[in-house]
């Protein structure tokens, strides 16, 4: 079971890797080659596709080396709830704003790790409001301010 | 546990201070006259350049002008097709402004794709020039231009000159200058201005063409760089020993300028405001010895005339790349 | 001797009320902008640049350099402390120095990287004081045919360095490389790879909200897994390490003094050449100081010399980057790039002359860098425990708080949102890619030296007008060439040698 799941994910990595090798080989043919006096932009790109794809071939027939089992039960459930919660961020960013989304997410992460309601509250909104404080207010970065404006 | 309290507390504290501290800053942006607020220029360059720096002396010198002040923000990337599109598509109301240059907003657009077209931005005035230069490693064989010419034709094909990119505006006027003498150079394509001079002082290229800010800085007295010659109609201030290619028999200008450009719909009334401000900005002398210490060439022109030059020399970019075929 | 002369009223300007002020607030504005992620030193002194104008130049530059190296010693904190590398140039710290912090040794981790700055600062400077125009010239016999063969040569040899199988390593790297083709080609301005279904992508991707997801965003994923996995077992409750010692012993200090050594002569002359020095120097420091150790197996679990010879190396580059831009005016990088706008901006223009016609301003810089330098250690010295007792932080604790310190980081760079897109996606790539085994250091060479690659393909075909055959016959082209070849076939010696052993 273990060693089925090691290979799963290392397969999957370097599948990975050889489809965005393949995108990236057909995306340089669209482009120029140029010449032996002058490379052109297509060249770079594709020698490097060609060594990904050599290298994940190589990697999906060699198996899962170094590979680590992937986490069971409620671990599992836990890393799949974080990157939700990363992933679903900046989809929320432009619409809620960049106070409310970020304190959801710091908040939502420290809860799902366990802490303490009030704590996660606490810990979201006092973390987020000196980020704002120090990059906002003091340096100036425009963080999007969605619907309510900061 | 005592101690845990207090520092909750004061957490707590902290807390609600943060948060008010933002509501009150974020309420004090009210509209009213322009500018009521922070105005935004940006940049499609990184930090460090000539269109960076000028465009923070510019917003240094407009802290009468625009008392709120005004910050530059650095959009680099895709050509400077990404600050630009970033401007074009913000909102009109006159607080996003683009400092921005012959390429990105005309002659460019033949080679590169971008996201808009000359159509989506309005020029609001004319900033400045960065005429075209033609450095070269000091060397017995040529000291002027005339020598450097007899030498390139003498010797077709060998001669190469480091220019700041294949759709930089440097490397148009050397493709215009080469034709006028009628001799071939091989324009070999740097990553901006600056990675060109190690290249000519190391003799990889015999010549460079950069920008006037940038030649300045190493073509001076006791350095290995000469400038053979501006491609401008009269000498310009910052390098005042650099003689002009028309003044050597070759008549060919060619400069990069540099805009402040809005989106297409920001209203009138507000171009107005901030062409007339800036127009006396311009005009200080403070900033104008500022400029002249960095062979910067301020040339105010207003939005007509800006656009009817940049026309023209959209026209003569598309000659050029449909010759060399380069257009898209 | 009149270098003697010259340093001494060097510090006579550097010793001035206001230039200790300038060089103590460039150290501690460094070091604040080399821990906050996204804000690099070419933003921070770009913002400063304007309040600089008004006051004197020499001063200006005092305060312009301290945020320049400042900055280089504060980007090996947050690597330490939560992996997350405030700069490319950190990247290589935290494969050891994270894994000290880890074991409650933060705190000999930032004493070394603080020493060891310290020390390749000082030895720099020494460098520019004594050897400015020589090197320089020197640097300038590299051209685009070099800078190829040396872009292939460390894309060929140091993704070895970090360890891993090899296959695994160069996929990485070419993954790197190709990640950076994305956007304009560095030498035609053409946009490539920018499919008109993501616009953002024309810009590019810039590698620090990559650096960021690939260790900061996924160690925060990892360390969720670790914290819920722990927490369901009693004896893991308290698994947050202690701190075992605050100051490094003597034997770390032994086993330290060699790496820095190394580390800080290899910076220097790497930090001489154009491109991404200092970058490049922390990973060749990393890998000659694994294949000279004792206990090579030691690396990546915590080695004091991963941390100690790249920390050094990437210091001593910093300064090997001044060299150019003082003696040439010529600046091989956008941070060098900036200070020399604020040069200019006072009408000084710097170059061979400089020396000659602004003595107070050449000297005085130069001596104010010792200063600055000592200050560095003086300032960090004392923060080391604070810093040190964060690393004890539970990780129910700091693992949101690190995921909002990459958030924010990320979106700073350019104000993108595409940023925090990068930053999120690389972290769950990262967190995959290390449960398959890999260690994502190549991906970042390959971003970084990619560039510089491609570039001086184009250039080198031009200038030997499409005849290859010609890299043979330049001397460091051909010995470069020769040493790749050999790197090439040595395992298929090796292979032939053992065959021919096991017949006999």
């Amino acid at each position: 079971m273990k060693l089925w799941q090691q290979r799963s994910v290392s397969n999957l990595v370097a599948l990975v890797q050889l489809i965005v090798a393949c995108a990236f080989m057909a995306g340089a043919t669209q482009m120029s080659f140029g010449s032996l006096q002058k490379p052109g932009p297509a060249v770079t790109p594709f020698i490097f596709a060609l060594i990904l794809a050599v290298c994940s071939i190589v990697a999906l027939l060699k198996g899962p080396q170094d590979a680590e089992p992937m986490p069971q039960g409620e671990a599992r459930r836990t890393v799949i709830v974080v990157s939700a919660l990363a992933l679903s961020y900046p989809i929320a960013l432009p619409w809620l704003g960049f106070s409310i989304s970020t304190v959801l997410l710091v908040g939502l992460v420290a809860y799902s790790l366990k802490m303490a309601r009030q704590q996660a509250i606490l810990l979201a909104v006092v973390s987020v409001g000196i980020s704002y404080l120090i990059f906002h207010l003091l340096l100036g970065v425009p963080f999007p301010g969605g619907l309510v404006g900061f | 546990m005592r101690s845990y309290d207090r520092l909750r507390r004061s957490f707590m504290l902290g807390a609600v201070l943060a948060v008010a501290a933002a509501f009150a800053l974020s309420a004090c942006s009210n509209q009213s006259e322009y500018p009521s607020k922070v105005v935004k220029i940006i940049v499609p360059f990184g930090p460090g350049g000539p269109s960076d720096l000028n465009a923070r002396m510019i917003a240094e010198h407009s802290k009468t002008e625009f008392p709120k002040g005004i910050v530059v923000t650095n959009a680099p990337g895709g050509s400077a097709t990404t600050g630009t599109f970033q401007v074009v598509s913000a909102e009109p109301d006159g607080y996003t402004w683009l400092y921005g240059g012959t390429a990105e907003l005309a002659s460019a657009l033949h080679y590169i794709p971008a996201p808009y077209t000359r159509d989506d931005y309005q020029l609001v005035l004319k900033v400045g020039n960065m005429p075209t230069v033609l450095l070269v490693k000091k060397d017995p064989r040529w000291s002027n231009l005339k020598e450097f010419v007899e030498y390139a034709r003498n010797n077709p094909g060998t001669v190469k000159v480091g220019t700041p990119g294949d759709a930089s505006v440097n490397r148009l006027v050397g493709e215009m200058f080469a034709e006028t003498a009628g001799i071939k150079l091989v324009m070999v394509p740097f990553s901006g201005n600056a990675a060109v001079i190690p290249g000519v002082l190391g003799g990889h290229v015999q010549a460079g063409l950069l920008n006037a800010p940038d030649a300045k800085a190493h073509a001076k007295e006791g350095a290995d760089i000469l400038a053979l010659a501006v491609f401008a109609k009269q000498r310009v201030a910052g390098i005042p020993d650099v003689p002009t290619a028309t003044e050597q028999g070759f008549d060919v200008t060619g400069t990069v300028s540099h805009y402040i450009a809005v989106p297409k719909a920001t209203p009138k009334k507000v171009v107005n405001v901030i062409h007339d401000r800036l127009k006396k900005v311009l005009a200080d002398p403070a900033y104008l010895k500022a400029e002249e210490a960095v062979a910067f060439q301020v040339e105010y022109q207003d939005a007509a005339v800006a656009r009817k030059e940049l026309d023209r020399w959209y026209e003569v970019a598309g000659n050029i790349y449909k010759r060399l075929g380069m257009k898209k | 001797m009149s270098v003697w002369n010259d340093l001494l009223f060097g510090f006579s300007v550097a010793l001035l009320p206001i230039n200790l002020l300038a060089a103590a607030s460039g150290a501690v504005i460094g070091t604040i902008v080399g821990v906050l992620p996204g804000l690099g030193p070419a933003g921070a002194i770009a913002v400063l640049l304007p309040i600089t104008f008004g006051i004197d130049p020499s001063t200006a530059l005092v305060l312009l350099a301290g945020i320049y190296y400042g900055s280089m010693y504060g980007g090996s904190i947050t690597s330490i402390l939560v992996k997350v590398p405030g700069e490319a140039a950190s990247v290589v710290t935290t494969l050891d120095g994270y894994q000290m912090a880890r074991q409650g040794r933060a705190g000999p981790a930032l004493a070394i990287a603080a020493i060891g700055s310290w020390v390749a600062g000082t030895f720099g400077v020494i460098g520019i004081t004594f050897l400015a125009p020589m090197l320089a010239k020197a640097a300038l016999t590299f051209g685009p045919p070099e800078y190829l063969c040396l872009a292939a040569l460390a894309l060929l040899l140091l993704p070895q360095v970090t360890g891993g199988a090899i296959w695994k390593s160069y996929a990485l790297v070419a993954v790197g490389v190709l990640i950076a083709t994305i956007g304009q080609d560095p030498t035609g301005g053409l946009i490539r790879f920018a499919p008109d279904f993501i616009p953002p992508l024309r810009q590019g991707i810039d590698f620090v909200p990559v650096v960021m997801g690939l260790y900061g965003v996924a160690e925060v994923l990892r360390s969720a897994e670790e914290w819920i996995m722990s927490s369901g077992r009693p004896e893991h409750v308290t698994s947050t390490p202690k701190l075992a010692q605050l100051w490094p012993s003597r034997e770390d200090l032994k086993r330290s003094a060699a790496p820095i050594g190394r580390g800080t002569v290899l910076g220097f002359l790497i930090g001489l050449l154009p491109g991404p020095g200092n970058i490049i120097s922390t990973y060749i420091s990393y890998g000659l100081e694994k294949k000279l150790s004792k206990h090579p197996e030691e690396f990546g679990k915590g080695a004091i010399e991963g941390v100690a010879g790249p920390e050094s190396a990437n210091n001593s580059a910093t300064a090997g980057q001044l060299i150019p831009l003082l003696a040439l005016g010529i600046p091989f990088s956008s941070i060098t790039g900036l200070l020399l706008g604020g040069i200019m901006i006072h009408g000084i223009v710097p170059g061979p002359r400089l020396i000659v016609d602004h003595p107070h301003l050449f000297w005085g810089l130069i001596a104010s860098m010792y200063i600055g330098n000592v200050m560095l250690l003086i300032l960090n010295l004392p923060m080391v425990g604070l810093f040190a007792k964060l690393s004890l932080l539970t990780p129910r604790l700091l693992t949101p708080l690190v995921l909002l310190f990459c958030i924010v980081g990320a979106f700073s760079i350019n104000n993108s949102l595409m940023d925090v897109w990068v930053l999120i996606l690389s972290g769950c790539v990262g967190y995959l890619l290390q449960k398959a085994g890999y260690e994502p250091a190549p991906l970042v060479l390959g971003m970084i030296v990619g560039p510089m690659l491609e570039a001086s393909l184009t250039q080198t075909g031009l200038i030997i007008e499409g005849n290859w055959l010609q890299l043979f016959s330049r001397p460091l082209t051909a010995i470069m060439l020769a040493l790749m070849i050999a790197v090439l076939l040595w395992p298929i010696f090796t292979r032939a040698h053992n065959r021919s052993k096991k017949l006999a």
